[in-house]
């Protein structure tokens, strides 16, 4: 009877060893069967852009634009509405959810991080620009992130104030805030390194100029005018990137051509064949959504105070170009309602006149400041309209002020240029409340803090 | 020819005597606890003539004067033999009662790989005869367990056709994981996941519906560890093993059964006319500052002109739809069975046959189901014995939109009473844009779910000589599911053509083990059982996300599917795989038939554990004690049976998505910039493995004045660790949730069943009571290092918060209505009160599970009469009324209940149950735009005590030598009414889940849920 048992046991070990039995993956959707070869790898790294892209047609700029007193109240949209009354929740699916794609992205660029050893046929080269590419997202996605889920930088003297989590590779362990001072930290490590190892020229994907791009305006945006400024130069004087000169920062594009020659670093949209068929890859939706006029309403429309403001010049070229009126709402549809476009994140203009006004604050060079503000005044207002060489100082900022916050509306930065000024101890007032009111500071997911001890944002106290 | 002639002088002798004033015997067979006993062969030897018991047990035989040997014989009893002596003409009464034949059976319990005696049996099992399954007609059989044992809570699903129930084994003790019982299906653990449509329509599938209640023998449900330990790492949730019938009873027999019933709704919802509604509206619009006629949702708006709203105003008032009204009726039900048995030398049979047809009383909503079985036992030889099984089911459920979906979901909230059926021309009246008339989409679409299910199984058992045996079995379960819709142009904006659509799954599911067993009994008293085997299963999903037929004019047939002659655009494939291997042993030892022992393990591996967790081992031990077997027992007469019996030990549940371990990724074409891209789609966790509960479980069971009465009472105490967990990850890992295993759950209660015979047996009058309690606390001990809201139940506020129950609601706390200005208050969580409704206040706020359930019913039989009363009650737990908050809050585009009009009208006003009328959020303190108000205001007591079930029959007195042995007929109803202070339509009730997590933790949510039928029906039995 031994005999028996022990055959049953047998066969039963015998079963139970067959590991394949007790394997059963979900067919080929394993990392393993996703991640071997070079061209996995850019897919990999595509994928980064793919959700960057997404985020960039006009959400994560449109949240930021609402703090600012560019907008009035939006029209319909709930979760907009309580974003531009300073009022956010941890419930807010359409804040929650663009935390969640910067997040996203930077998982995606950690999984490629973490991962690319184990791809065998990658050159080098292309090895050290994929590492690039993916830090260059990363470092971005966090300040994105740190812009808006937190109080600007210089907030408290030494940062100490709670930024947004640094997520540095692909692992879900629980992460409290760090803080703002770290985050920057952060954000510099990976945007310098990608800066010194990104390619001069990379298709629509990340340059080194873009890098450059973004250090200039990450560096500006903590008054270091210095840095901001050498950034700048490096960009402007590399001679890749020209002014547009009609006004139209975001044209339908065509087969053959989807970036503006003032796109310092941007998402595209792209028109190609399939096959015989036309295929496009449109990632300028929630722009053309929210901005679109239907039966005299947009959801995001211009505030009274913004129309007067850009009014206060008729020679604004700008005004006709991009601004609509009926029953006295200001509509933006010229500008975002065309139906297929790219979206420059870092573009010419605004770094010119970043340049600009760190050079105004720095008090040196004021030349080439003047001309920066020059390059944009003429294109806006025509002949007659430059700046004269004894322009002060003090006037240069202010008239670069005034062109940033009209050549970026929609874009979301004029507001983070009120709140970087209010740290610097302007008496910063944005509709009616301070600069640095609790509310300015977007609410964490309600996920995000799951993890005991994660500070929330203090909510309201901005009305 | 001897046959004949037999025939003939029996014929004969029976007229003669009838002539001769016949002599009989008759008189009533009953069992050792005085039940009669149907069925039971009662011969005269020397004649010939013979006869059966009718249902009732009673028979009677006419003979020729003179001595006579009577033979009472039925399977499974000690045949008795009787000497009589008739005179001419006398009537001779001769009750009799059969014993058990311990040998063959005394009462089994099947026990998973096997079957005890029951007075064998250490573990906590509740046994439940398939007659009760057939008592009541419910959808499907789980349904019909509600009630008829301790540590088993049912609660019934809505009144959909076809949909499931709730079944919850001593409480709740998992919470991401499937919360349900293991359902074993004759060996089969079945194909059971209420989630392969997910909830589409409002419905969670049901799979459980391919089973005849009138196919089922019987049912046990394992409770304890050293019931289910034997289920291993599949156990921990309770295990209901099905057995289905065989064949039973000598020679052919044919048991058929019809009834016909109707269905209306239990109750129904209390939803305002139009005149109401707008006079609220009106009082809103006037309280938040409104001038002229308030505007009116989908006929103006806040800034039309006076004159504009007037005008819809006054237009509005022409109308008056009571929508729930127009989507319900009477359901007709009929269901019709026959069941045959033939058992020869050898040879045992069973078929049955099955058509139901159940209409519910929502219009068009009706489920037909067809099933037909088929079992065999064949003794080959000595040594060999053979026996199969196989069920086919064809169902098709008529589905209508319920709650969140449309259809009665749509009548209780946005189908606004000033909305007609039809526009003056005749068409449908459409609103929302055109895609909103809740009897134009019921008229219009047409939906349907069919699913097709086929069961078989086979087994052999060898006896190698007197103490061992093999045994080897394989099962089959074959599932072919698709819902179709069939969408005509136009019924959606933009919809320019007709198409159907399809949904096809295929799920394959097989398993097969094999056992060896040994059992010896040394020196009389000491009995020794050994089974040791193995088992492996493997479960195949295969489907499309979707299959679409344009250009269609109904739904696609069979036959345009197969021959292609529709075009057909295919959605994304997916195939699933799961296995299972597993090895299991059982001993059990007794000495004297008093002293019991037995310990039993098992292991089992899955591919749903991660790489480094493949096997987990599930030990378990028993003991009993049969006390009334002792010499100090016996002088105590009034007690005839006593048994202590504890046990200990680990089960697991493993009821996780297949892929949960897997870090999982996709690759896709045309993404930025027109390239392909690849990426993480889910995060994976290696040492995902099963939960662990640790089960300690002891009971009394007791017999009283000869089993008149007998009761057990048990407790118990259940420890789960290692929950399994999908709990939502921090929203900057990119992903939404993370499968896991951590913290603990624990679990105790106590259980008391009482069966009485509550008058003495030799009355006419019989009063039988069955009462069973089941009392249990749950408690959250942990869940790791998160807030309440890393675990959540779908949409439903309903959070895992540590010290209390598994499914506690988690709201901001109502604090009154301020009476100087009608406007709501909160409490903070320091108990201040604010007017401001802050989600960071939100707190414990009462938990769905009860604390206390049972059943309670009374039979009484008197002469062929019987009748009965079944009553169910829960005890204890609280609703939440989700869609309440929308029915009696801010004045939206919903219709409301007249609950509302006990609201504040003016300063003073202090004792009203609701806060000034508003069409604001911001005057309840909440966003603008945002109505959904999560407070305590919509928390109820949802305890109640419904009548489930009364019943009144009558058995016809046939004629001896009649060809029916046995003739009934009932009148029944069910669900006649329920005693609650639940202030919306139903205190019992199961929504529709996401997943299995919103199931545990969403259990007493209603979120426009479809109230219970209430059903009156006839029913007739025949045996031949």
């Amino acid at each position: 009877m031994k005999k028996i048992l022990s055959l049953v046991l047998l066969a039963s070990l015998g079963l139970s060893s067959c590991k394949k039995w007790l394997d059963q993956p979900p067919t080929g959707a394993l990392r393993e069967d996703l991640f071997n070869t070079a061209s996995d790898a850019q897919e990999t790294l595509n994928s980064c852009y793919d959700a960057l892209a997404n985020l960039y047609d006009g959400r994560i700029q449109s949240i930021s634009e609402l703090l600012s007193d560019n907008l009035q109240q939006p029209n319909t949209n709930n979760d907009l509405r309580s974003v531009y009354a300073r009022q956010t929740t941890f419930f807010n699916n359409t804040t929650n959810k663009v935390y969640q794609d910067l997040y996203t992205v930077i998982w995606r660029c950690n999984t490629l991080l973490d991962n690319i050893d184990v791809i065998s046929d990658l050159s080098e080269t292309d090895k050290n620009r994929l590492i690039a590419e993916a830090r260059f997202l990363r470092g971005f996605c966090h300040w994105s992130a740190v812009k808006l889920w937190a109080q600007p930088y210089g907030y408290t003297a030494g940062n100490t104030h709670p930024g947004v989590p640094i997520r540095d590779e692909a692992a879900a362990d629980p992460l409290q805030r760090s803080s703002v001072k770290e985050v920057y930290d952060f954000v510099i490590e990976d945007l310098t390194f990608a800066h010194d190892n990104l390619p001069e020229l990379n298709s629509v994907y990340a340059t080194r100029y873009a890098a450059a791009g973004v250090l200039a305006h990450v560096y500006f945006l903590m008054n270091d005018f210095s840095s901001a400024k050498s950034y700048c130069n490096e960009v402007i004087n590399s001679g890749q990137f020209s002014l547009i000169s009609d006004f139209n920062r975001y044209p339908d594009i065509t087969y053959n051509e989807n970036t503006i020659s003032e796109s310092v670093f941007g998402t595209v949209s792209k028109l190609y064949l399939l096959g015989s068929d036309t295929a496009q890859d449109r990632r300028c939706g929630t722009f053309v959504s929210y901005y679109k006029k239907n039966n005299g309403v947009a959801e995001l429309m211009l505030s009274d105070e913004f129309q007067t403001f850009i009014n206060l010049n008729p020679a604004d070229q700008r005004i006709a170009a991009w601004i609509e009126t009926e029953n006295n709402r200001g509509f933006l549809t010229k500008v975002y309602s065309s139906n297929l476009y790219s979206v420059p994140i870092i573009h010419l203009t605004e770094l010119k006149l970043i340049r600009a006004e760190a050079l105004g604050e720095l008090g040196s060079d004021l030349p080439t400041a003047i001309q920066d503000l020059n390059d944009i005044r003429l294109r806006a207002y025509g002949p007659g309209s430059e700046l004269p060489g004894s322009t002060t100082a003090e006037d240069i900022i202010e008239s670069a002020r005034i062109e940033y916050r009209i050549e970026t509306i929609g874009e979301g930065k004029y507001v983070e240029q009120l709140r970087r000024r209010g740290t610097m101890g302007e008496n910063i007032v944005i509709r009616n409340a301070p600069y640095d009111c609790p509310g300015m500071a977007i609410q964490f997911p309600n996920a995000e803090s799951t993890v005991i001890g994660f500070d929330l944002n203090p909510e309201g106290g901005c009305n | 020819m001897k046959r004949l002639y037999t025939a003939i002088t029996i014929l004969c002798i029976a007229w003669s005597t009838q002539l001769a004033q016949a002599q009989t015997v008759k008189g009533t067979v009953y069992d050792e606890t005085n039940q009669s006993l149907p069925g039971v062969v009662v011969k005269d030897q020397v004649s010939g003539v013979g006869a059966s018991t009718n249902i009732d047990g009673a028979y009677s035989l006419s003979l020729i004067p003179g001595t006579h040997t009577i033979e009472f014989i039925l399977i499974g009893y000690v045949t008795q033999t009787k000497e009589i002596k008739l005179e001419a003409g006398q009537v001779l009464e001769l009750d009799v009662k059969l014993e058990n034949d311990i040998k063959l059976t005394e009462e089994v319990v099947v026990v998973g790989y096997g079957v005890q005696r029951k007075r064998d049996v250490t573990g906590s099992i509740t046994k439940i005869d398939g007659k009760e399954m057939t008592k009541v007609p419910v959808p499907s059989f789980e349904a019909a367990l509600q009630g008829k044992g301790a540590g088993i809570q049912v609660s019934q699903g809505s009144g959909l056709a076809g949909s499931g129930s709730l079944v919850r084994i001593r409480g709740i003790s998992s919470i991401s994981a499937g919360g349900d019982p293991l359902y074993v299906v004759d060996g089969i653990p079945v194909t059971q996941s209420p989630f392969l449509r997910g909830n589409s329509g409002a419905m969670n599938n049901n799979p459980l519906t391919f089973l005849n209640p009138n196919d089922i023998e019987s049912i046990e449900v394992l409770k304890d560890a050293a019931a289910t330990g034997i289920y291993g790492s599949r156990g921990a949730n309770g295990v209901v093993l099905i057995t289905t019938k065989r064949g039973k009873q000598k020679g052919l027999s044919v048991d058929l059964s019809v009834r016909v019933g109707t269905s209306t709704a239990a109750s129904k919802p209390n939803m305002m006319t139009t005149e109401e509604y707008l006079a609220v509206r009106q009082e809103a619009w006037e309280n938040d500052g409104g001038t002229g006629y308030t505007y009116l949702p989908g006929l103006s708006v806040a800034s039309d002109l006076p004159s504009v709203r007037e005008a819809k105003y006054k237009e509005a008032m022409k109308t008056n739809t009571n929508w729930f009204d127009e989507l319900t009726g009477i359901g007709i039900k009929q269901s019709y069975n026959v069941g045959v048995g033939y058992v020869m030398k050898n040879f045992k049979m069973y078929a049955g046959l099955g058509n139901e047809d159940n209409g519910s009383y929502i219009i068009g909503n009706r489920f037909i189901r067809n099933t037909a079985r088929l079992n065999v036992d064949w003794q080959v030889s000595d040594k060999l014995a053979y026996s199969a099984g196989g069920s086919y089911t064809n169902s098709v459920n008529h589905r209508v939109d319920a709650a969140w979906s449309g259809g009665i979901g749509e009548a209780m909230s946005t189908a606004l009473p000033y909305f007609p059926v039809y526009d003056s021309t005749g068409d449908y009246y459409m609103w929302n844009g055109g895609n909103s008339n809740p009897v134009a989409y019921r008229d219009l679409r047409k939906w349907v779910n069919v699913d097709k299910r086929v069961i078989t199984n086979h087994a052999l058992t060898y006896v190698i000589n007197k103490y061992w045996s093999l045994r080897g079995t394989a099962s089959l379960d074959y599932m072919d599911q698709s819902e179709m819709k069939f969408l005509p142009e136009g019924i959606n904006t933009g919809q320019t053509q007709n198409y159907a659509e399809k949904f096809p799954n295929w799920v394959t599911n097989w398993n097969s083990n094999g056992t060896i067993n040994y059992n010896r009994t040394y020196k009389e008293d000491h009995h020794v059982s050994l089974m040791v085997g193995s088992e492996i299963q493997k479960s195949t999903t295969r489907g499309y996300s979707q299959i679409k037929y344009p250009l269609l004019t109904d739904l696609p047939t069979a036959s345009e599917i197969e021959d292609d002659t529709v075009t057909a655009q295919y959605g994304n494939s997916f195939e699933e795989a799961m296995t299972f291997t597993s090895v299991f042993a059982r001993f059990n030892y007794s000495i004297k038939d008093r002293y019991y022992v037995q310990v039993v393990n098992r292991a089992d591996a899955s591919s749903k554990f991660g790489t480094e967790s493949k096997w987990g081992n599930f030990p378990s031990a028993s003991v009993g004690w049969i006390m009334s077997e002792e010499s100090f027992m016996k002088g105590i007469k009034k007690v005839n049976f006593l048994k202590l019996r504890a046990s200990w030990g680990i089960t697991g549940n493993a009821d996780i998505p297949r892929d949960a371990q897997y870090e999982k990724w996709s690759l896709s074409s045309g993404g930025y910039n027109g390239l392909p891209y690849r990426y993480q789609t889910q995060l994976g966790n290696p040492n995902l493995q099963w939960e662990n509960s640790r089960v300690l479980d002891a009971a009394l069971e007791v017999g009283l004045l000869n089993d008149r009465i007998t009761t057990t009472i048990g407790v118990y105490q259940k420890k789960t660790t290692e929950v399994l967990l999908q709990y939502n990850v921090q929203t900057s890992t990119g992903f939404t949730n993370v499968w896991a295993n951590a913290g603990e759950i624990k679990n105790q209660g106590v259980e008391l069943t009482i069966h009485s015979n509550n008058l003495h047996p030799k009355r006419k009058l019989q009063w039988t009571t069955d009462l069973n309690i089941s009392r249990n606390t749950n408690e959250v001990v942990s869940i790791g290092e998160f807030t309440p809201d890393a675990l959540s139940g779908g949409t439903n506020d309903s959070r895992v918060q540590i010290g209390k129950p598994v499914g506690s609601f988690y709201l901001v706390q109502f604090a009154g209505i301020d009476p100087e200005n009608g406007r709501p208050m909160y409490y903070d969580l320091n108990g201040d009160t604010t007017y401001t409704y802050d989600l960071t206040n939100r707190q414990f706020a009462g938990a769905g599970i009860p604390k206390a359930y049972g059943g309670f019913t009374n039979t009484f039989n008197y002469k062929n009469w019987g009748l009965s009363f079944f009553m169910v009650y829960s005890l204890g737990s609280k609703i939440f009324d989700s869609s309440g908050k929308r029915q009696m809050g801010v004045v939206t585009d919903w219709n409301m209940r007249t609950d509302v009009f006990d609201r504040w009208r003016a300063p003073g006003d202090s004792d009203t149950q609701f806060a000034k009328l508003t069409l604001n959020e911001n005057t309840y303190g909440l966003q603008t735009g945002n109505p959904w108000w999560n407070t305590t205001l919509f928390i109820f007591k949802a305890d109640y005590l419904r009548l489930k079930n009364v019943n009144l029959s009558y058995h016809f007195k046939l004629k001896e030598g009649s060809a029916i042995r046995g003739l009934a007929v009932s009148l029944a109803a069910s669900n006649l009414f329920v005693i609650t202070n639940f202030p919306g339509l139903d205190p019992e009730l199961v929504r529709d889940f996401e997943n299995a997590q919103d199931r545990n933790l969403s259990p007493n949510v209603t979120y426009l849920t479809p109230p219970q039928e209430r059903s009156y029906y006839i029913t007739l039995n025949a045996n031949f």
